[in-house]
């Protein structure tokens, strides 16, 4: 890409940055050196994640003020000397998501930033308040606490976005250790320096680049901590009552008989593609009462209309990968098609661009039946099964989801949709997966899993 | 005096005979029906070469295949040198060590009281040269059992008049642990070794501490235990396994700054432990130089079989070449950074050994993360 040095990202512990003998590179999709990120020794790691449990979290007022301050430089300052659109131009280049996905996706960081004090506070019990010192605990009432002090995040690279979810627990008064992925460190190596430039101290949040044996080590450590995988992290966790596992979305989309698909496809197109379709909230697949095809084709067409380019250009908007990594997962895709129609994508999906990477284009498959396999793969880029679906075949094909946008529907099923433990957001109407606002749970609210209530009563 | 204590074999390993004169000996004594090993002999009849006419030097013993697998089931006396009955000198049984059987079934070796001593002594002059003496008490936190680390431990702690303490660890039953990813059975174990290693230190006055890296980074979680370390212990020797030269850093400078830490490589297969060499700078890593020629390494590109230019990374070749054992041409799991040796004997000296990365992590294709 550039003829420069690569930039070198230290990791951000306890007494400040720590430059590491052990530097992995991080290269551009289309292989260019771009950073050397210093991966921290377990010695170290554990040694900070100690330091941030001694450490005190500042007062909640102040965590305020200065999250507020740090969503702002995080999105529009100069953090670490670097300006905001240089930021977003490495992030694209070397995540491969389209520039302009990148710059919506650190802007929402930093709005949220400034609202997660009061958004975090949307979990809290009806009957807690969230200081002993309440006037209500004179009779007795629950004081919302902390689970522990230190939380350890092991970070996902799909989407810049994803970082929000904890600054929460800033927001709560925990101590933060993230450890990034090693594709795209710059979002939180970025997220961090801008906390700290907002006033954190060092024994408050803390980036802990690892290789893969460490990281599970520091979520072994953690007090508690979230930690982002395939079925294979949800399996490792999802008995633990320490460690929250997100694994993937499979959100989906119901369209009930009779509704207009055409008023509704940019909504369709919106929840497949948006974001570049690097999200958990992307759609995977789509039911529809009554026949498919119609459905399946146009989104088809429309989501074929979408130009191959890098990263940088303003007007990309599909992913772009090294190109062995797009053939890998363009091999894994075709090897599941079987019996499903390729309505787009068929044969492959990638697109080379000539300089080293790939663009993986959108992928439409028709199935017969709604409880086919192929409509739970997800995969990272616009990539959506379409499936006929029948009151008969209830709602079993539409469980395991993170966000379920229903079109049309009665009551009846809605409600149960609602009730079912397996979904965890229910949009009903013209609501693309993507909609999200901060207030609203994903995946429940991180303050559930991060605090607990207890009884007190003061004199 | 016997005609034999002139040989190169016997030779104080501070006394190194020429390199090649050790091979030429090396070879005649172990592929001559009268004195070599049943091993040896049967093995012989399958190479393509006579190695007591055809190995004359030290760069002939790649002639030779890389047989330790084969020490994964022979029945021990077979290794055992003929020669050694007619020699009368040792009435002691043999001694048997094992490698560390992380890669399945371990290989076991054997020593002989004049193998052992020359090879003790050698350690014990080493840690001299790192300023132990004879006094302090030791704590060994190292494997004992086959391992042959725990008896040198307890040997070297007796030859500098050591009261020695120790605690037991299984090395085996924490890498399966690892294996299956029982996390929280390790840590349980860990603890308990923890636990013990604490007793020890808070009631007895500890001045020599040698243990593992594993366990070494585990007691660093132990604030109480960092403590004590740094207010007992005057040299520190870990061994056992690599460190990273982060984590040697961090050790040297911000954790125990004022121990005198001492990195030891060993490998039952060269049937030595080495320290690392005195003087080097905060900045430069641990560099080992073997006792030449009777334990040698090359580090070479696997492909070419060539040496690496030093500096460079490349896969260790091993070579232990002693009156009990020969175990030349021994290509290790490991690779490690190529350096002179420091006496300008034969054979490299070695930093930054580390096993070949394995495969690396899996691809996770499936999902968005």
């Amino acid at each position: 890409m550039t003829a420069s040095a690569p930039a070198r990202l230290d990791a951000l512990g306890a007494s400040g940055p720590y430059r590491s003998r052990n530097l992995e590179q991080v290269h551009d999709v289309t292989g260019g050196l771009v950073a050397e990120l210093s991966l921290v020794p377990w010695l170290y790691a554990q040694r900070t994640l100690r330091a941030l449990r001694a450490a005190a979290p500042p007062d909640p007022a102040r965590r305020e003020e200065m999250l507020v301050e740090a969503g702002r430089l995080f999105a529009t300052g100069t953090v670490d000397g670097v300006d905001a659109e240089t930021f977003h131009r490495t992030v694209a280049a070397v995540s491969g998501m389209p520039i302009t996905a990148v710059r919506e996706a650190t802007q929402r960081v930093g709005d949220y930033a400034a609202k997660a004090c009061a958004s975090v506070q949307m979990a809290r019990p009806a009957g807690a308040v969230t200081d002993w010192r309440d006037p209500r605990a004179r009779h007795g009432c629950g004081v919302w606490t902390r689970r522990g002090e230190v939380f350890v995040v092991h970070a996902p690279a799909n989407t810049p976005a994803v970082h929000s979810a904890w600054l929460d627990a800033l927001a709560l008064g925990y101590r933060v250790a993230i450890r990034p992925s090693r594709r795209e460190p710059f979002t939180p190596h970025r997220l961090v320096c801008a906390l700290r430039q907002a006033g954190f101290a060092d024994d408050q949040v803390a980036l802990l680049p690892t290789d893969h044996e460490t990281a599970d080590r520091l979520i072994a450590e953690a007090d508690v901590a979230i930690a982002f995988g395939a079925d294979d992290v949800v399996r490792k966790y999802q008995s633990s009552t320490l460690v929250l596992p997100q694994g993937p979305g499979r959100s989906k989309i119901l369209l009930t008989e009779g509704v207009d698909v055409a008023r509704h496809l940019d909504t369709l197109v919106e929840s497949v593609a948006g974001h570049a379709g690097t999200g958990c909230i992307n759609a995977t697949a789509v039911f529809v009462e009554g026949d498919p095809r119609p459905v399946a084709e146009a989104i088809a067409e429309r989501l074929g209309a979408l130009p191959s380019l890098p990263p940088l250009d303003e007007r990309a908007r599909l992913p772009v990968s090294e190109v062995a990594s797009a053939k890998r997962i363009d091999d894994y895709l075709q090897s599941k098609v079987d019996d499903a129609i390729p309505l787009l994508g068929g044969g492959t999906v990638v697109d080379e661009l000539g300089d080293g990477s790939a663009v993986l284009r959108p992928a439409v498959f028709l199935l017969d039946r709604a409880d086919a396999p192929q409509a739970r793969i997800e995969l990272g880029f616009p990539c959506v099964w379409v499936a006929p679906w029948s009151r008969a075949d209830g709602v079993a094909p539409l469980r395991d989801t993170l966000t379920l946008t229903v079109v049309g529907g009665d009551d009846t099923l809605i409600t149960e949709l609602v009730e079912d433990p397996t979904i965890s957001k229910v949009y009903v109407g013209d609501h693309a997966t993507t909609w999200t606002r901060p207030g609203l749970p994903h995946e429940g609210y991180l303050g559930d899993f991060l605090m607990h209530s207890k009884a007190v009563i003061v004199g | 005096m016997t005609e034999r204590a002139a040989s190169a074999l016997d030779l104080d390993w501070d006394s190194p005979p020429d390199a090649d004169d050790l091979v030429r000996e090396a070879v005649e004594w172990h592929f001559n029906p009268k004195t070599g090993s049943e091993f040896w002999l049967e093995r012989a009849k399958k190479l393509d070469f006579d190695p007591r006419k055809d190995v004359r030097t030290v760069a002939d013993l790649t002639l030779f295949p890389n047989i330790v697998d084969e020490l994964r089931d022979i029945r021990l006396e077979t290794l055992i040198p003929k020669g050694y009955a007619s020699l009368k000198r040792f009435s002691e049984r043999p001694v048997v060590g094992e490698s560390g059987g992380t890669t399945g079934e371990p290989k076991r070796v054997f020593a002989l009281p004049d193998v052992i001593n020359h090879a003790w002594d050698w350690y014990h002059r080493r840690l001299e040269d790192h300023g132990i003496t004879k006094g302090p008490n030791w704590l060994g936190v190292v494997p004992t059992g086959p391992h042959m680390v725990g008896k040198l431990a307890r040997d070297t702690a007796a030859s500098f008049d050591a009261i020695f303490f120790t605690v037991d660890l299984d090395p085996r039953w924490a890498k399966r642990l690892v294996a299956r990813g029982a996390v929280d059975e390790l840590k349980a174990y860990v603890n308990h070794l923890l636990d013990q290693i604490e007793w020890i230190l808070r009631s007895q006055d500890i001045g020599v501490l040698a243990i593992t890296p594993p366990l070494l980074e585990a007691a660093c979680q132990r604030e109480s235990l960092v403590e004590l370390i740094n207010a007992k212990v005057r040299t520190l020797t870990w061994s056992g396994a690599s460190m990273d030269e982060d984590t040697r850093h961090l050790l040297r400078t911000e954790v125990f700054p004022d121990v005198n830490i001492v990195g030891i490589y060993g490998s039952t297969m060269i049937f030595c432990a080495i320290p690392e060499r005195r003087g080097t700078s905060l900045e430069e890593p641990a560099i080992f130089d073997p006792p030449s020629p009777f334990s040698m390494f090359s580090v070479i590109d696997p492909d070419t079989k060539e040496s690496v230019p030093y500096g460079e990374r490349g896969q260790l070749v091993c070579h232990h070449i002693t009156r009990n054992l020969f175990l030349p041409n021994n290509l290790e799991r490991d690779t490690a950074v190529r350096h002179k040796h420091a006496l300008g004997l034969a054979g490299d000296a070695l930093s930054e050994v580390k096993p070949v990365k394995a495969f690396g992590d899996k691809a996770v294709i499936e999902g968005v993360y």
